[in-house]
């Protein structure tokens, strides 16, 4: 296979020395790439790929980003969990705290535990997907959504289950 | 040296020295007649609980013969205190490392005067590495006090300067905290202190199964996570015995080499910017940033990827991805292109690189630099082409070596090896194109260890080392059976060459620090684990 050959020399030639040709050749690089991305500007088509957050948000994650966790829903609205614990013992960064409670319903066909309270603490957790793909019921999965992670207080990275439970709507 | 039914584990000869006094002439016999010239690592491992308390592993490498030795020397304690030579006088690379062992181990070293800590803070209590560690104790850092112990110090009567450089400085992407002794603007001695990111890796690795270790590998060198993933996931696999098939060897080269040109890409950039060359700073981080989301869409993740599963890899490399990352790789020609004419030829960038940050083959080799650094020097060491690993054997490949060790040579070398790494995507795409022709279509066998499922890893130490963007980085696995190890090291290249950094500034301006530290591509999170 042929290779590009790269200047690579011990010692400056006369043309290196001159500096004014290369610095020439840097700057027709440069202006042609103004005049590349003014067309574009012109052309009405975006050349920056910069983004006036929190104004604008990003739309174009990948659909198996691994963001926030959302715990599923039945066409009932109950929670798909079963608080079988599989994610909180997994877990590499101990994030996850569930409680775990009997099902009011003493003859539920769907599972006789339910998570009586859900904490995901995203102050320590790692978004390793993990819990995803360990969970038997796929009750948490991770959306790509980011948005409004940022807070000022740690009390407010510490998620309950009504914070991660998907709404009606959305499913 | 070595008798034909010498054991032979996991590519390593196995030498056992019984008496600790006489590694230093065993180690000599090695570099001599053997030619074992890189000294790769040295750890140590704690046994306290049965008749051998504690037994110092090293590892050496003979790049002429491309054979590697394991010298092991079990230690013999008074008041669990250990003692054993120091083989600083016959590697240079020891110092470091030595230090690191003595801290984590309480080990002695004879002859070695410089046993200060390196990874932990001054004043630190107790052996963390050992099994009888206390993890619950605290042990607070005394706010008022230095948290280092800086060896450079002045006479009354010198006319000279003490510089603290860093750890936070703005020009060294990395916390690294640097104490210099200046004449003038000349650097007279350099003292390096590194760990400021140091968050235990091998400590918590003990209390973790095989698995939950992925995601942690992921933060070492997170310029390059996939190669850490498939390094240690390589480890793990001889270990237990688990096979991967001709495909998953494809996709793992692929991604590997995706993950190097991340990673120098990232390196290249840095280095420019901090010399003030922001617009190729800007090219380079846009083609970066499309692979870092290109390869977001496959992993999940733009860093920490957490891709490989034991015996594959988490999921399939679609052939849509395959055709996406070709026109990715079109983009990368065009944009280098720029790059290359904007600073290869200028005078500027070549007064600021060539003959700054200069080291020799020898001196290379002896502080035990490993990838661009050492090939940077003239020396066509490359673990791709020594042993290779993965689907390299098939590949068709040049090292490329620089001619005299400086700046400009390390960043030639980066340049040219980001092309030899599209090359190589480009040989592996099409060999996974032609194989999804065959019906071979998934990484991934039967026997795959997705979650649940945690391999069972029977008793055994292994060494497996990939040839990482920064060096060779290597997983020491020591198993006794079961789902968690019982010991995890990590040959980090850049702690490595963090111990040959002084010598590569010394002498040097101190305004070359800033190019020097930023072609040797130090990552913090690998340095520190």
């Amino acid at each position: 296979m042929k290779r590009k050959e790269y200047w690579n020399q011990k010692e400056m030639s006369y043309w290196e020395k001159l500096y004014y040709l290369e610095i020439a050749r840097g700057l027709w690089v440069t202006f042609s790439v103004f005049i590349k991305n003014l067309y574009k500007w012109c052309t009405g088509k975006k050349g920056a790929l910069t983004v006036y957050y929190p104004e604008e948000r990003r739309s174009d994650y990948a659909s198996n980003f691994r963001g926030k966790h959302k715990l599923t829903i039945l066409e009932n609205g109950r929670p798909k969990c079963i608080a079988c614990k599989m994610c909180e013992n997994i877990c590499p960064s101990k994030s996850i705290k569930i409680v775990a409670g009997k099902s009011p319903d003493e003859k539920d066909s769907y599972s006789l535990k339910i998570p009586l309270s859900f904490d995901l603490d995203y102050a320590s957790c790692i978004f390793c997907g993990h819990c995803v793909e360990i969970c038997p019921k796929d009750a948490i999965i991770m959306t790509n959504d980011v948005s409004e992670l940022p807070t000022y207080a740690r009390e407010k990275l510490l998620y309950s289950l009504s914070d991660l439970l998907e709404s009606k709507k959305d499913a | 040296m070595f008798s034909e039914s010498q054991a032979v584990a996991d590519g390593h000869r196995v030498l056992e020295v019984a008496v600790a006094s006489d590694l230093r002439s065993v180690v000599r016999k090695l570099k001599e007649e053997f030619s074992c010239d890189l000294l790769l690592d040295i750890t140590a491992l704690d046994l306290l609980a049965t008749e051998t308390k504690m037994v110092m592993v090293y590892h050496l490498c003979s790049t002429k013969h491309g054979q590697r030795v394991r010298v092991k020397v079990p230690l013999s304690s008074t008041n669990n205190m250990f003692m054993l030579p120091s083989l600083r006088e016959e590697y240079a690379a020891a110092n470091f490392l030595e230090r690191e062992v003595h801290e984590m181990y309480g080990v002695n070293f004879e002859n070695n005067p410089d046993q200060r800590n390196i990874l932990l803070y001054k004043g630190f209590v107790g052996y963390p590495l050992r099994k009888d560690f206390d993890i619950a104790k605290e042990c607070p850092l005394d706010l008022q006090a230095s948290p280092i112990e800086s060896s450079v110090t002045l006479a009354d009567d010198e006319q000279k300067m003490v510089l603290n450089f860093g750890p936070s400085h703005p020009a060294t992407h990395g916390t690294i905290h640097l104490v210099l002794k200046l004449e003038g603007e000349r650097i007279e001695r350099a003292d390096v202190h590194c760990g400021y990111l140091h968050r235990g890796f091998e400590k918590e690795c003990e209390r973790h199964n095989w698995q939950n270790i992925i995601p942690f590998t992921d933060r070492l060198n997170y310029c390059s996570p996939l190669i850490n993933n498939f390094a240690y996931a390589e480890a793990v696999e001889a270990l237990a015995g688990i096979t991967i098939n001709e495909r998953c060897r494809y996709a793992r080269t692929l991604l590997s080499e995706c993950a190097r040109l991340c990673d120098h890409l990232t390196c290249i950039a840095a280095s420019l910017m901090e010399l003030g060359a922001m617009t190729p700073f800007l090219y380079l981080m846009t083609i970066r940033d499309y692979f870092y989301e290109h390869l977001a869409s496959l992993t999940g993740a733009r860093l920490t990827h957490s891709f490989v599963r034991f015996g594959g890899l988490k999921s399939e490399l679609s052939n849509e991805w395959l055709a996406k990352l070709q026109e990715w790789l079109c983009f990368y020609e065009e944009y280098i292109k720029r790059v290359h004419a904007l600073v290869d030829r200028n005078r500027i960038f070549i007064d600021r690189m060539r003959n700054t940050g200069v080291i020799s083959t020898a001196d290379a080799l002896s502080l035990g630099f490993t990838g661009p650094l050492l090939r940077s020097t003239g020396f066509a060491y490359d673990l791709r082409k020594a042993a290779p690993y993965l689907a390299y054997g098939e590949l068709d490949f040049e090292i490329p070596v620089g001619i005299s060790g400086d700046n400009y040579d390390r960043y030639y070398v980066r340049m040219r090896e980001m092309d030899e790494s599209v090359s190589m995507i480009r040989q592996c795409m099409k060999k996974m194109q032609a194989m999804a022709v065959q019906g071979l279509n998934s990484v991934n066998s039967d026997k795959t260890y997705f979650l649940p499922k945690i391999p069972v890893v029977s008793a055994g130490e292994i060494y497996k080392a990939h040839e990482g963007a920064n060096g060779e980085l290597g997983f020491y696995i020591v198993s006794v059976g079961g789902k968690i190890p019982y010991k995890l090291h990590v040959r980090a290249p850049s702690f490595v060459h963090m111990g040959g950094f002084h010598k590569m500034i010394e002498g040097d301006q101190l305004a070359d620090i800033i190019a020097t530290f930023g072609t040797i591509n130090m990552i913090g999170g690998e340095c520190d684990r």
